[in-house]
């Protein structure tokens, strides 16, 4: 087959390109670490939610040294607990589930974004720094009272947080 | 006498306006600088105006530009 | 400068009537469902942006499913199959075997598509029980009617026999002549049915396995991962759906616009056949952010993914090559001043260009949401559709229409209405896209959501790290303002278009390729061997994390009920005219109940 020289050296050129990105996705993934969404949440029954000693109640609580978990429900058109309140420079693990149709979970100006799908719960840890509020909103479709459905994320000072304790839904 | 078509003044106009508008998002997202949205873009269109009326007119020739160098 | 028109000769109308007629319909399906989905368009564009507000915001879902399911299901795939009975019956030179056959499925995706379009509708007159918003995607636990389901079922098989039908055609003429190559656009056609076969087999199974009987009652729950993930099985190859019969256009069509030839067939056949092989074993990465799929599932997909951007880079080379050859031929010279021999005045020339161009963004934004783990950064956010009207909204949709200049007058012996309005058309739709997808784009990164009718909301505002979020709602209600100008001045044309003068000698014989397909390995033709790998590469890619799926949540879901997505307490606006469409509806939902029940 015949292929012209321009041809090859775009054909070169265009393969380094790929190979660069495939590059860039694979250190964000192992070098960086992070960490995608993926089946480490489990499943669940989505009828039985009040009956799950998590989702029962949703909440935050402390799981480690500063490590916290969030407990969380999305469900047409709340998140629960509304707000998640979680302390200054911890780690939070998000476990989001819910009880009737896909949702969307995204912490607003950052990259805390999952979906939510019954009968799965998506498990998603991040780093919290300093002190403030983020808004929440559910990005993916469920409903006519879609475009209403918003949380909130504070991120208090830790001594604020250990006067007040973790937050009930 | 000029040397760019009737057509060739409105694509370029087109594709000049849109280069040049992306360049403020890229400015802003990447550089932070933030150009006050009115101001760019009666600039903009300004740019592309004169652009378009000196070509149009022959007041400049695109073939004084790099377009004509042989490889 | 005209193009090169080979005066006096036949047109495709005078050497296949009948033919001729089929792609007409097809075409005008597709240039309806446009329009009808262009005006949905507008309405979402300024609702959105909080600019002008006509209906309550629940209707704003019934008018996205609309606009999606419209644009990208009836007007891309009627146009697809207008044009590849073009294709094939022009490059093998002979008619259709049975134009009985061919009205058959043709029709038979005009009633799925009226099928669909109906229960979409219904989602406007709340007292009939009939609705499906659902959106394009129809993600379970939302469920619609099943004439939504079953109407896109029908639509499927229609292009599936479609596709039949030029493989029949191929069959034949391959009879006739047992050691030719393939003629390039057939060939473009066959590997393009080959690829929409393997990945029609996700949604055939989602829809007809599950959603359909599930909406009929016959089953009790779906698994919603399982039906999604069945979707994007589908939902990534068929963008390649809508992305090839484009290429088709760019390759052997455009550089005879140009005035030249195609630089290489072989390459050209290198290119539907990597598309053949790619396009289905990449869809979980639309699933990046799902739960319940393990990340190296989301790894190979990623990889997949980034290797299917060679075929389009190729396609870059090889377009551009070949309108430099053709600049040059016309006597441009320069490194780049040969771009101004270029017969910039043609719609169908310029038309195509810009597509090209703005292909290209298209093709980086996607990059940016193939990048696994920066994923999460536009997720369901605005960027994604600013990202999707540049590939499928200019790259697909303008190439069709810039096409469809150049067609048209072949199909009909007419000549167009105008041609200076047809320039000013697709030039209106690149700035006007340029002005929409930027403030998508960039309203996505500052995590403005998609498929939200108000994106205003009570507890936060969205931070924008230059200009503001006001600024870029203007500037996308402008953008789709444009749009829905350039659709109207598209369909006004073609319209007008009908009480032209009729003009013999519009045949155009499309020149050969300047690399042709003699120079390329015999292997390439051989569409069994590609068919089988294209196969076997899904099986790798999907086996795996369908059966974990299964496993972990069962075939059917656990505890999963069935939400149909109808406005329960609709509020219609004072005077709108929506109210009016009540009593015809509860009559035509009484004939149509009895139908069903």
């Amino acid at each position: 087959m015949d292929i012209h020289s321009y041809e090859k050296i775009w054909l070169v050129l265009a393969v380094l390109l790929i190979a660069g990105f495939v590059s860039t996705v694979t250190y964000g993934a192992t070098a960086v670490g992070v960490q995608m969404i993926d089946d480490d949440g489990g499943t669940i029954d989505a009828n039985a939610l009040d009956e799950d000693p998590r989702f029962g109640n949703p909440r935050v609580e402390q799981v480690g040294e500063n490590h916290y978990a969030a407990y969380v429900v999305a469900q047409q058109f709340i998140f629960r607990p509304d707000p998640i309140t979680v302390p200054a420079n911890s780690t939070v693990t998000f476990y989001v589930t819910s009880p009737d149709v896909i949702h969307g979970f995204e912490v607003v100006g950052t990259n805390a974004n999952t979906m939510v799908v019954p009968g799965q719960v998506s498990k998603l840890t991040v780093t919290v720094e300093e002190p403030r509020e983020y808004g929440i909103l559910c990005n993916e479709y469920c409903g006519n009272g879609h475009h209403t459905m918003e949380g909130k994320l504070i991120v208090q000072p830790e001594d604020e947080y250990a006067q007040g304790g973790s937050t009930d839904g | 006498m000029r040397d760019a078509s009737p057509a060739g003044v409105l694509l370029g106009s087109a594709v000049l306006f849109v280069i040049l508008w992306e360049l403020r998002s890229a400015l802003g997202l990447l550089a932070g600088v933030d150009l006050s949205a009115p101001a760019y873009f009666l600039t903009t269109v300004a740019i592309v105006a004169i652009t378009a009326f000196g070509l149009s007119v022959g007041l400049f020739q695109l073939s004084a530009t790099v377009l004509d160098q042989r490889i | 400068m005209a193009e090169a028109l080979d005066a006096g000769a036949p047109s495709f109308r005078d050497r296949f009537p009948d033919e001729a007629a089929v792609v007409r319909a097809a075409l005008l399906s597709s240039f309806i469902a446009l329009t009808l989905g262009a005006v949905f368009g507008i309405i979402q564009g300024l609702h959105r942006t909080n600019v002008l507000r006509v209906l309550d915001s629940q209707f704003y879902y019934t008018i996205l499913t609309a606009h999606g399911v419209l644009m990208v299901v009836s007007f891309t795939i009627f146009f697809l199959v207008g044009l590849f009975t073009w294709a094939t019956v022009r490059s093998l030179e002979r008619p259709l075997e049975d134009i009985r056959y061919t009205w058959a499925w043709y029709g038979l995706m005009v009633v799925g598509t009226l099928m669909a379009v109906v229960a979409i509708l219904g989602g406007f007159v709340p007292s009939v029980d009939i609705s499906a918003d659902v959106l394009f995607t129809f993600y379970a636990p939302l469920q619609a009617h099943p004439l939504f389901y079953g109407g896109l079922a029908i639509f499927v098989i229609g292009t599936w026999l479609a596709g039949a039908d030029w493989f029949w055609s191929w069959y034949n003429w391959k009879q006739a002549h047992p050691d030719e190559r393939i003629p390039l656009q057939a060939f473009m056609v066959l590997t393009t049915m080959l690829m929409w076969y393997i990945a029609t087999i996700g949604i055939a199974i989602a829809v007809v396995g599950f959603l359909l009987p599930w909406s009929l009652g016959l089953i009790e729950q779906v698994n919603p991962l399982l039906t999604r993930t069945l979707f994007w099985f589908w939902g990534h190859p068929v963008v390649y759906f809508w992305l090839m019969p484009a290429y088709l256009l760019w390759y052997t069509v455009l550089p005879s616009l140009a005035g030249g030839r195609l630089f290489s067939d072989p390459l050209a056949r290198v290119v539907f056949v990597l598309f053949l092989l790619l396009s289905t074993p990449v869809g979980i990465h639309h699933q990046y952010v799902d739960p319940g799929i393990a990340e190296g599932f989301k790894m190979i997909a990623m990889t997949n993914t980034m290797f299917l951007l060679l075929p389009s880079l190729l396609t870059a080379f090889t377009v551009v090559a070949s309108m430099e050859h053709g600049a040059r031929q016309r006597g441009g010279t320069g490194l780049f001043g040969w771009l101004r021999a270029l017969p910039w005045r043609d719609p169908a020339f310029t038309g195509m260009t810009l597509a090209g161009l703005m292909f290209a963004a298209g093709g980086f934004s996607g990059m940016i949401n193939a990048g696994m783990n920066i994923n999460y950064l536009i997720h369901n956010t605005l960027w994604v559709p600013g990202h999707f009207h540049l590939t499928v909204g200019t790259a697909v949709a303008l190439t069709f229409m810039a096409a469809t200049y150049w067609l048209w007058p072949r199909l009909t012996n007419r000549q167009l209405y105008s041609r200076p309005i047809a320039l000013g058309q697709v030039v209106l739709w690149f700035v006007g896209m340029a002005l929409m997808s930027n403030a998508m784009h960039v309203m996505g990164l500052f995590g403005v959501p998609r498929r939200t009718a108000e994106p205003q909301y009570q507890g936060f505002d969205f931070v924008a790290s230059f200009g503001s979020i006001t600024e870029l709602r203007i500037q996308l209600a402008l953008g789709a303002t444009l749009l829905f100008v350039s659709t109207l001045l598209f369909a006004a044309n073609i319209a007008l278009s009908s009480w032209t003068p009729t003009v013999s000698g519009h045949g155009h014989r499309l020149p050969d390729p300047l690399s042709g397909p003699g120079d390329s390995p015999v292997v390439l033709d051989n569409l069994k061997l590609w068919f089988g790998i294209g196969m076997v590469l899904v099986v790798l890619a999907y086996t795996l994390p369908l059966a974990s799926i299964v496993q972990d949540s069962g075939l059917f879901g656990r505890g999963i009920d069935a939400y149909p997505a109808m406005i329960e307490t609709p509020v219609l606006l004072e005077g709108s005219p929506l109210s009016l469409a009540e009593p015809l509806a509860s009559k035509v939902s009484a004939m149509l109940s009895g139908v069903i029940s």
